[in-house]
C-alpha cells in the first residue's frame, strides 16, 4: 500500500509539472494531450494489476484535462478530489478555480519568510567564484568555502539563482529552516536538509558520477510577499511555471518527511507575476537583498534536479513496470 | 556486467572524436552530427549534469584507469585551435564555450595562447553561452582559465581593459589579477568597483588587500601615492562615482583597518593620512590639491557635456571625460 501511494504521489507530482508547463506554455490541450495519448499507448500492454494502477494515474490526467476544458460538473469533480485527499492522508487537495486559470489569493501569512535554494558546491562556483574574483583555483576555492563558512559572503538579489536546474527551491522561516536542518549553530546538515526536504534518496536513479559526498551550499532570499494561493494545491510537492519544485503548507498530521511550514518557489528578479494561470503565484525576494549563502556539510551523495528525477522516475517507472508484464 | 570505465568515443579517430565532442556540448543535434551507431550514441543526462560535467568526468576516469585522457585531450585542443573550423554545429558559442571551461578545469593548458589571442583581439565580448540554464560570458571563462594557469605581465593591458567593462561580467575577476601584477594600477582602478553590487565589491577589495594583510606598509610606499591620488581623486569628485562611493565610505574604512591601514582626512583640506597601525611616522600623505585643478577642468567638462549634450549637437564633441573612465588619463 506504502508503494502505491508512493508512487500515486510521485505521479501526481509528474502530472501536475506537465500542467503547470503546458499551462505557461500556453498550449495546454496540445502539449497535455500529447502526453496522454503517449502514456495510453504505454498502458496498453500492461498486465490486469499494474493496468489498474496506470489507469488509476490516466484517470486522473483526464480528470485534469476535462476540468481544464469545464466539461466536467463542479460537484463531481470536487468529490473526486476530496477522495484524492483521503488517499493521500492530505487535506483538502485542489480547487478547481485555481488550475482552471482564476487568480491566486494571497495566503493570510505575513510573517516574513525566506525562500532557500540548497546548491552542489560545483554549481555555486560556476556559477558564483569569478563574481568574487576567483579563479576557480583549488587555493581559490578553499579561500571561498572559509569565507561561507565565516558567514561572511553574500549574493546579490540579481543574481540568485534559485530556480532552474541549480538546485532544490523551498519556502520557510528561519526557524523552521534551523530546526530541521541544523547540525550546529549557523550549520546545515546537507544530507539531512536533502532528505528532510524531498524524495527517498533510494530513488534507484543511477547517476552518470555518483559522488560519495560532495559540498552544498543553501542561499537564503528573505522573502515578504506571500501570494500563494489559499487552500491552493495541498499535494506534497508542487511545481511551478519553471520546473522548480516548491511545497505548499500542509497539515503535521501524519507526520511524514515533508517539510512543515513551507512554502512555493521564488523569482527573485521579476517584480510582475509571471504564472497568471499556474498553480501559485511567485514569491518576491525583497528588492535589493543580499542574499547569506550558508554552509551545509558535505551530503552524502550528489544532489540530482529531483523534479527531473520524479519527473523520469516516474515515467521509467511505468516502462519497467509494462516491459516487465 | 561491469560498467566500462570510458565511453567508448573514445577509440574513434582523430577527426570523428572531436566531431563527436563538438556534438555532444551542442544545444541541440546538429543532423551531420548524428552517431547513430550504437556504442556511440551521445550517453543521456540527468539534469543537473552537463556534458561539460560527464566529459570532465570520462576525463578524470581515463586518465585513472585506462590512460586514454590523451585521446580527449587531444581532441579538446584540436577543436580548439581550429575555433571548430570544419565542425558543423548548431551553436557554436555554446561548444566553444564548454570546451574553454573543460580546458580550464581539466588544465589542458596547451590552448592557452589561443585563449590569450581571443582576448588581445577583444573576441567573443557578447558572447554567453549556457551551464544549467544560465547565461555564462565566453570572457569570463577565458580569465578564469587564463588566470587560473597564471598570468602574464603582457597580458596588463588586457587586464585593465576587460575591468571596466560591466557587460563582460569579469571585472573582479581581472581585479584581482591586475592586483598580483601591480598593485599600483589595482588601486588607480578602485573607483571602478563602484558600479559592482556591493557583495562582490566587498569581497573582491578584501582578497585585494588581504594579500597585504601581513605587510600594509607595502601599501603606504611612496611609489603608490600618485595611484592613491587618483583613486581619492574619483573616489571623493567623481560626480558619477563619488554618489555611488559615500554610502560605502565606512566599509572601506574598515576594510583598510582589517589589513592594518588607518585613514583619516584632515578637516578642512584636501588631504588624507594612509598608515600602517604599526608604524603610524611611516604613513603616506594623500594630497589632492595638485591634481584638484585637472579634475575641476574634469568636473566642469562633465556637467557641459550634460547640459550641451541634451540640447544641442556640437561636432567634434568629445565624449565626457569622467563618463568614459578608461579613456580619462591624468
Amino acid at each position: 500500500v506504502r508503494r502505491k501511494v508512493a508512487m500515486v504521489r510521485e505521479s501526481l507530482i509528474a502530472i501536475v509539472r506537465q500542467v503547470a508547463i503546458a499551462n505557461s506554455r500556453g498550449s495546454f490541450d496540445a502539449d497535455f494531450g500529447v502526453f496522454v495519448d503517449h502514456l495510453e499507448e504505454l498502458i496498453e500492454p500492461a498486465t490486469q494489476g499494474e493496468k489498474d494502477t496506470a489507469r488509476y494515474l490516466l484517470s486522473l490526467m483526464n480528470l485534469l484535462l476535462e476540468m481544464r476544458r469545464r466539461t466536467l460538473p463542479q460537484p463531481v469533480f470536487e468529490l473526486f478530489l476530496l477522495n484524492i485527499s483521503k488517499s493521500l492522508d492530505h487535506p483538502p487537495v485542489f480547487t478547481a478555480g485555481l488550475l482552471q486559470g482564476e487568480e491566486a489569493v494571497a495566503e493570510r501569512h505575513p510573517e516574513v519568510r525566506v525562500g532557500c535554494t540548497m546548491m552542489r558546491w560545483s554549481n555555486f562556483i560556476r556559477h558564483y567564484a569569478p563574481r568574487y574574483g576567483k579563479a576557480q583555483s583549488s587555493a581559490d576555492l578553499e579561500k571561498l568555502w572559509s569565507r561561507i563558512e565565516k558567514g561572511d559572503l553574500r549574493v546579490p538579489q540579481e543574481d540568485l539563482h534559485l530556480t532552474g536546474s541549480s538546485g532544490v527551491v523551498w519556502i520557510t522561516d528561519e526557524e523552521a529552516l534551523y530546526a530541521q536542518c541544523a547540525s550546529g549553530p549557523d550549520r546545515i546538515d546537507g544530507t539531512r536538509a536533502y532528505d528532510d526536504l524531498g524524495l527517498d534518496w533510494t530513488s534507484g536513479w543511477s547517476y552518470v558520477r555518483p559522488a560519495a559526498e560532495t559540498r552544498a551550499v543553501i542561499l537564503k532570499a528573505p522573502v515578504s510577499h506571500r501570494r500563494s494561493a489559499d487552500r491552493g494545491l495541498r499535494v506534497p510537492t508542487s511545481v511551478d511555471a519553471w520546473g522548480s519544485f516548491g511545497f505548499v503548507p500542509k497539515m503535521a498530521s501524519p507526520p511524514c518527511r515533508w517539510p512543515s511550514n513551507a512554502g512555493t518557489t521564488v523569482d527573485p528578479t521579476c517584480g510582475r507575476e509571471r504564472l497568471p494561470e499556474a498553480i501559485h503565484g511567485p514569491h518576491l525576494v525583497d528588492s535589493g537583498a543580499e542574499c547569506p549563502v550558508l554552509p551545509c556539510s558535505p551530503v552524502r551523495k550528489a544532489i540530482p534536479d529531483r523534479v527531473d528525477e520524479c519527473g523520469r522516475m516516474v515515467c521509467m517507472k511505468v516502462v519497467r513496470m509494462l516491459r516487465s508484464s | 556486467m561491469d560498467t566500462p570505465a570510458v565511453h567508448p568515443f573514445f577509440d574513434l579517430e582523430l577527426t570523428d572524436r572531436a566531431r563527436w565532442i563538438a556534438g555532444y556540448c551542442d544545444r541541440a543535434l546538429s543532423p551531420s552530427l548524428i552517431f547513430p551507431i550504437l556504442p556511440f550514441a551521445f550517453p543521456l543526462l540527468p539534469r543537473g549534469e552537463s556534458p561539460l560535467t560527464w566529459l570532465e568526468d570520462q576525463f578524470r576516469r581515463a586518465g585513472a584507469v585506462t590512460a586514454k585522457a590523451g585521446r580527449l585531450r587531444e581532441a579538446v585542443v584540436d577543436l580548439l585551435r581550429r575555433e571548430l573550423d570544419g565542425i558543423d554545429v548548431n551553436d557554436h558559442l555554446q561548444v566553444l564555450g564548454t570546451l574553454v571551461d573543460l580546458a580550464r578545469v581539466c588544465s589542458f593548458t596547451e590552448v592557452g595562447p589561443k585563449l590569450r589571442d581571443w582576448i588581445r583581439g577583444d573576441h567573443f565580448a557578447s558572447a554567453f553561452y549556457e551551464v544549467d540554464g544560465h547565461p555564462i560570458s565566453l570572457r569570463q571563462v577565458l580569465w578564469s582559465a587564463i588566470i587560473a594557469w597564471g598570468v602574464s605581465e603582457e597580458m596588463r593591458p588586457y587586464l585593465k581593459r576587460d575591468l571596466g567593462r560591466a557587460e563582460l561580467e569579469c571585472g573582479e575577476l581581472c581585479f584581482l589579477a591586475l592586483g598580483r601584477l601591480s598593485p599600483f594600477d589595482a588601486i588607480t582602478e578602485i573607483p571602478t568597483t563602484c558600479t559592482w553590487p556591493l557583495p562582490y565589491r566587498d569581497e573582491v577589495l578584501r582578497s585585494f588587500f588581504e594579500g597585504f594583510s601581513h605587510a600594509a606598509r607595502t601599501l603606504v610606499e611612496p611609489d603608490l601615492l600618485p595611484a592613491w591620488q587618483r583613486c581619492f581623486a574619483e573616489l571623493w569628485w567623481n560626480p558619477e562615482i563619488s554618489e555611488l562611493f559615500q554610502p560605502y565610505m565606512d566599509s572601506f574604512r574598515n576594510l583598510l583597518s582589517d589589513v592594518g591601514l588607518d585613514i583619516c582626512k584632515r578637516p578642512g583640506e584636501e588631504k588624507f593620512d594612509l598608515r600602517p597601525k604599526e608604524r603610524a611616522f611611516a604613513g603616506l600623505l594623500i594630497d589632492l590639491e595638485p591634481i584638484k585643478r585637472q579634475v575641476d577642468e574634469r568636473i566642469l567638462t562633465y556637467y557641459e557635456g550634460l547640459l550641451v549634450g541634451s540640447t544641442m549637437n556640437f561636432a567634434g564633441w568629445a565624449a565626457p571625460a569622467y563618463g568614459t573612465r578608461h579613456e580619462a588619463g591624468y
